[in-house]
């Protein structure tokens, strides 16, 4: 399994890694380094505990790794999440949309994580 | 010039404050090649780097939100410090938020990259943020020092540092030159006939000095060289030329410190070549002197006193002893001298000899003497409330005392907290010290006068004699230093010793001479006619219940009020 393939995989932009990490083997190096990132980690515990500062925090962290990985509909997904939990602004959503928002980007991380692993196999 | 050739340029330092770890490491990834990367892992630990090691940090990487201090935190903080304002900060945001922006600009960010990083942006934005801000610190400086040609001070301190960073290992010496008598010699030829003096002192230096790196004038007199150090010894290059075609014969000092030690601050490795200079001046015939082991270790001993000499005063290890006087006519001790002691739990008991002229030199004297003196005051008050015999007690000023513009009010003030007699306190004047500022000692040492307080003039005859300062302050006391007690006893010759009691009489000071040890000396100086004796043969100087034990047994019934 190529880099290249494993994007496709997990529906990443394996362009847009490229412009942050110059290699293959950098971009490959940093994917493996994702499945022990806590930013995800730490949203899920925030939200657990309803607490919205922690919430923001892991979401906009998991939305700047993932950006930087290249892994754009993830970062996507934090990203909305971390809009609605910006410290400053109103909330505009229900309780209930955020789960169902928090469990789309459980299925997409898992997904993600899946590919990842795939590819750590295949090295 | 050095910076050329086999010596490289340094890399520069950046600080990366970023609470994800993966993002660190993907920025350290990025930036190893072309800089060194400090990490911190938030806010705070960000400050903290910044200040231990502010000075070798080119720019700051900054993300926003991070959990201790977040990224505005570490602005606010940052701005508040004017050491960091040379510090240019890029702000690392993946939310594209345009009021987090603003706010990060308000607080001094330089500049933004987004998240995810384009490698070669961000690279470019760092050297160009980099470059303008070395420049734009550059500019601030004078490069050149406009008279004799030399790097000024400021430029030859950022040659140095720089120089020292890029080569840690590289082996050189700084030389130090001073010029000797260069005030009196300005005064004598002017300014015009000095200043070509040192243009051609410098020329002349900066062709004969071996393997010569880089040159500054740090003081009006004092230029630095960087030279790469030889084993051999090369010095009689600086003791060629003594002649002046306008002065004759000129004295130079020079001080050498070897195997410069690149962790120090290029102030702090000029301080230690000019150390090595203040160790000769004055001495003639001696005009090269190396800074040496021993000169490291008093450096070392003078701010381990320094750390310490604040708590020191505040947790009451500083003692007076006091050392009474007797008095010749009426056979009973009629005074004493309060004298300083410091014993330090830690270091023991420290040598007045090297805690004072440290003291004098940073201004912490001041502080001190008036902690004596209250001490002093506060012991005569006990003793007057206990009923227990009293003598006035002198207590040491300090030239740096006279800086204190209220000096003769503070003390009066002092005095009569305690409701004392001001003749109790007698107030001792180093006579050396005259020379500094005649004028405002002179008027203090009146007001002081005026006010009460007698004055003593303390080792008259140790060297600087002026009689001059007989003439011209109000004096009420004469104390004679021991070096004539001594070698008048030495070689049973107290011509000297006899002048200078008349020399008292026919002014009308009182006597006193220190130093006295042996029966036949207090012998001789009744028949000279002197008036009190201070020394061990009576006593050494005492702490304050041995000294009221003292006094107990030996004071008649007369006692003061």
């Amino acid at each position: 399994m190529t880099v290249q393939e494993l994007y496709e995989a997990v529906g990443g932009s394996y362009e847009s890694a490229k412009r942050v990490l110059p290699s293959d083997a950098l971009i490959g190096k940093f994917i493996l380094k994702f499945l022990n990132d806590a930013s995800f980690g730490k949203l899920e515990a925030a939200w657990a505990a309803r607490d919205a500062a922690g919430t923001f925090e892991g979401a906009h962290a998991l939305k700047g790794v993932c950006a930087n990985l290249g892994l754009n509909a993830l970062s996507a997904a934090a990203s909305e999440l971390a809009e609605e939990f910006r410290p400053g602004s109103a909330r505009a959503l229900e309780d209930a949309e955020v789960e169902r928002r928090m469990d789309a980007l459980r299925e997409a991380y898992a997904r993600t994580l899946d590919g990842i692993r795939a590819f750590a196999g295949a090295q | 010039m050095a910076g050329e050739g086999g010596v490289r340029q340094r890399k520069r330092t950046v600080l990366i404050v970023e609470d994800n770890e993966m993002n660190r490491e993907i920025l350290r990834e990025l930036l190893a090649d072309e800089y060194d990367v400090l990490e911190a892992e938030n806010g705070l630990a960000g400050l903290e780097k910044l200040v231990s090691r502010g000075e070798e940090i080119a720019l700051v990487l900054l993300d926003v939100y991070m959990p201790v201090y977040n990224g505005f935190e570490f602005l606010a903080r940052k701005q508040s410090d004017p050491r960091f304002d040379a510090v240019p900060v890029i702000m690392m945001t993946a939310s594209g938020n345009v009021d987090d922006e603003i706010r990060c600009l308000e607080l001094g960010a330089s500049d933004f990259i987004t998240k995810p990083y384009n490698a070669e942006v961000m690279k470019n934005r760092m050297r160009s943020l980099i470059r303008l801000r070395e420049s734009s610190a550059m500019l601030g400086r004078l490069e050149s020092d406009a008279l004799t040609g030399l790097n000024s001070k400021e430029y030859f301190y950022h040659l140095l540092t720089d120089l020292l960073r890029a080569n840690p290992s590289l082996r050189c010496d700084l030389v130090c030159s001073d010029v000797e008598n260069f005030r009196a010699m300005n005064d004598r030829y002017g300014t015009a006939q000095c200043d070509r003096f040192l243009r051609g002192l410098a020329n002349s230096l900066s062709e004969r000095l071996p393997g010569l790196l880089f040159g500054g004038r740090i003081g009006a007199d004092v230029f630095a060289f960087l030279i790469e150090h030889r084993e051999d010894d090369w010095t009689d290059v600086l003791l060629r030329e003594n002649e002046d075609p306008a002065f004759g014969r000129f004295v130079v000092k020079y001080g050498v410190y070897e195997n410069v030690d690149p962790a120090l601050s290029a102030a702090a490795i000029c301080d230690r070549a000019t150390l090595a200079i203040a160790k000769i001046k004055q001495s003639f015939g001696t005009n090269v002197a190396r800074y040496d082991d021993a000169m490291r270790q008093a450096q070392l001993r003078e701010h381990q006193l320094e750390q310490t000499m604040e708590a020191a005063l505040a947790g009451r290890e500083f003692v007076v002893y006091y050392q009474p006087k007797h008095d010749l006519h009426a056979g009973q001790p009629g005074g004493a001298e309060a004298l300083v002691r410091w014993i330090s739990p830690e270091m023991g008991f420290v040598n007045p000899g090297q805690f004072i002229s440290l003291f004098e030199r940073n201004g912490f004297i001041t502080n001190l003497d008036f902690y004596i003196w209250e001490e002093v005051c506060a012991e005569l008050r006990r003793c007057l409330d206990a009923g227990a015999p009293v003598v006035p007690v002198s207590v040491n000023v300090s030239r740096r005392d006279f800086e204190v513009p209220d000096l003769a009010e503070r003390v009066a003030a002092l005095a009569d907290r305690y409701r004392l007699d001001h003749s109790l306190l007698h107030i001792e004047l180093t006579e050396s010290m005259y020379s500094d500022n005649p004028g405002q000692i002179a008027r203090t040492l009146e007001a002081l006068h005026a006010n009460g307080f007698p004055v003593e003039l303390d080792d008259f005859g140790s060297g600087y004699s002026s009689l001059t300062s007989l003439n011209t302050l109000p004096l009420d006391v004469m104390k004679i230093d021991m070096s004539l007690i001594r070698q008048a006893s030495a070689t049973s010759d107290y011509s000297i010793l006899r002048f200078a009691v008349l020399l008292a009489d026919g002014m009308r000071l009182k006597t006193v001479v220190e130093g006295v040890e042996t029966e036949e000396q207090v012998a001789a100086l009744k028949v000279l006619g002197c008036d009190y004796i201070q020394g061990y043969y009576y006593s050494k100087p005492l702490p304050a219940a041995e000294y009221e034990a003292y006094l107990a047994a030996h004071c008649g019934q007369e006692v003061r009020a």
